[in-house]
């Protein structure tokens, strides 16, 4: 089980570096882009493409697993907090397998699309520049994929034997 | 089955999901794709969520919330705002609630370069809070005035609520930012009206300052807010200049922050990753919730429930007055329980048919919304804002004690949303007259 979750662990921070990554170039592209074209007017070409099929794929994408891993997805306390802390658990687990479910199956027909995607050899035109878009596919099932499994992975250890139902986190790395 | 009574179940499906805490991500996206494989079949359903996903996320526009997102962290973790508070305390302790004003007005300094309440509040809050107490201050104004204030970040510019609405609603973001200068400021000077009155009704919340500056202390005191300014006029300068769009200036207004804060010896590499790091997370969760409310947009409209609450909203024959108090009651009944983008993602693909049927304006709509939902950042039981404050101050004060602080400031929002209701040129002058 130990191995299953620093797996995932490292996962999820291998996620993160690259989205770290591509925060920084998006920021040096977008203001390449901006300092070239009022200076010099020129401009770095297909910077739309490249910024919404690349940058945004992989910042909108791969993070969902990271904050999965933090517990930062929102949600309505309401309820939960009036309730037993026996039922707190239970509502946890329950809610862990909603979304362990969703998240995957979602990540399944995603991973199907980005296959479909890449056999068609996908693209976006831009001033008559071809820029492949199927790579930016490929991070939803990642990310979700990621997400579905840290769910299963703290449902299963929750089941597994905690008697107190206490969730454990995955370890930090 | 009627399609609409799919819709209507969805909703119910919708609400039980959410109560159950499931995230609003989740709950949006699964009740919607359901809601569609029913009405339309698994493949279209299928089909229908794999491009909205992609679609609405890997977009050229949508990279302006990530880049304003990554300017409002570094600015934050390398402590570039620290210059403003101490400005405005000088420039303003001699009136009476002098530190508290100064605090309003640092906190509109640093909403100016960061599009998020929570972290306005969080870093005026480590700043302004100390000092406030060191003066003697009670402790509800100090940390209700900071819980409030921070609201400030979100509606002036850049806001990610703004940014938000614009994409989703398709209103000029540029516009969305003009009109929330107005409401930002009309805020803060509401705000340091009812201090000043309230300290002159009880002198002992706020005690006079005893230090007294001169007038080259004064000037002095303006240069450690270089950063900030610098900042500011940047991103501002050159989006309304015409240099660079809104989206660019996300970018441009990034790379200024970490330009700056190398040049003030406050940037590390700690300080750079804690900022991907946040930026990474509160894009991932924010982009997400977006696409449900999107996909959700779809099941309204295929299912004609949409149609079902405009034509009930049109039977009532309410003007576009009484349409927009009736939906500022249920945004401040949901910001008591949700976190304002989660709110407004989750409302408006009901509300957006609504607005066209009664020709509100959705500029004006947009700030108005977003005053509405930054005041969800402060009332009771689930305060987001409240509780940043609460974490800041530890145990100087109690979460009810903040709360006491916190009344006298939603009255002062109420005042401003009827001034809003009743002059919209608080809005709607500047959009219009500068980018119409």
């Amino acid at each position: 089980m130990n191995f299953l979750g620093n797996l995932l662990s490292k996962l999820t921070a291998a996620s993160t570096f690259v989205g770290v990554v591509a925060i920084v170039l998006m920021i040096v592209h977008i203001t390449a882009d901006v300092i070239l074209r009022n200076l010099f007017l020129l401009s770095i070409p297909v910077t739309g493409a490249v910024v919404g099929n690349y940058y945004m794929a992989i910042v909108s994408f791969l993070p969902v697993a990271l904050a999965g891993k933090l517990e930062q997805h929102i949600a309505v306390d309401l309820v939960y907090d009036r309730l037993p802390i026996v039922l707190q658990n239970w509502n946890l687990a329950l809610v862990r397998l909603i979304v362990g479910i969703a998240a995957g199956g979602a990540a399944y027909g995603f991973l199907l699309d980005a296959i479909e995607k890449y056999q068609f050899n996908s693209y976006v035109l831009e001033l008559n520049f071809r820029v492949p878009s199927w790579p930016g596919y490929f991070m939803l099932p990642i990310g979700f994929g990621l997400w579905s499994a840290i769910n299963f992975y703290r449902l299963a250890v929750t089941l597994k034997g905690c008697e107190d139902m206490t969730l454990p986190s995955i370890s930090d790395d | 089955m009627a399609f609409e009574t799919i819709g209507l179940l969805s909703i119910a499906a919708l609400v039980t999901l959410l109560l159950l805490r499931v995230p609003i991500a989740i709950a949006l996206g699964l009740v919607s794709f359901c809601g569609i494989w029913i009405l339309i079949g698994i493949n279209p359903a299928m089909g229908m969520l794999e491009a909205v996903t992609y679609n609405f996320a890997a977009s050229w526009t949508l990279s302006a919330v990530p880049m304003f997102l990554m300017m409002g962290y570094v600015c934050y973790h390398a402590g570039l705002t620290k210059g403003v508070f101490n400005a405005s305390r000088i420039w303003l302790d001699r009136l009476p609630g002098g530190v508290a004003i100064a605090s309003v007005f640092a906190c509109a300094g640093f909403a100016a370069v960061t599009g998020s309440s929570i972290a306005c509040a969080a870093a005026m809050g480590r700043i302004a809070i100390p000092e406030m107490i060191r003066f003697n201050y009670a402790p509800s104004l100090a940390t209700g005035v900071i819980a409030a204030a921070g609201t400030l970040g979100a509606l002036i510019p850049p806001s990610i609520v703004l940014i938000l609405f614009g994409i989703f609603a398709k209103v000029n973001i540029g516009q969305l930012f003009l009109g929330g200068i107005g409401v930002g400021l009309l805020t803060a000077f509401v705000y340091s009206a009812m201090i000043i009155i309230r300290v002159k009704l009880n002198p002992a919340l706020a005690p006079p300052v005893s230090e007294r500056h001169t007038l080259m202390e004064k000037f002095e005191s303006l240069r450690p807010t270089w950063p900030l300014g610098v900042i500011v006029i940047v991103i501002l300068g050159g989006m309304f200049a015409g240099i660079f769009s809104a989206t660019e200036a996300g970018a441009v207004g990034a790379t200024s922050s970490i330009i700056v804060a190398i040049y003030n010896g406050s940037m590390s590499r700690k300080v750079l990753f804690d900022s991907t790091v946040e930026t990474l997370t509160t894009t991932g969760t924010l982009f997400i919730i977006a696409i449900g409310a999107n996909l959700l947009t779809r099941l309204l409209s295929l299912s004609g429930t949409g149609d079902l609450f405009t034509s009930f909203i049109a039977g009532l024959d309410a003007g576009p007055t009484m349409i927009l108090i009736g939906i500022a009651v249920v945004y401040l009944i949901l910001g008591m329980f949700l976190e304002p983008i989660g709110a407004m993602l989750l409302t408006l693909p009901v509300f957006l048919p609504i607005l066209g049927d009664a020709d509100i304006n959705l500029v004006f709509f947009g700030v108005f919304l977003a005053k509405l939902l930054e005041m969800g950042m402060i009332t009771p039981p689930i305060g987001i804002n409240v509780f940043v404050i609460k974490g800041v101050v530890g145990n100087l004060t109690t979460l009810t004690q903040i709360f006491k602080g916190i009344i006298w400031f939603l009255i002062a929002d109420v005042v401003v949303i009827a001034l809003i209701l009743a002059f919209p040129e608080i809005i709607t002058y500047l959009p219009f007259t500068l980018l119409d």
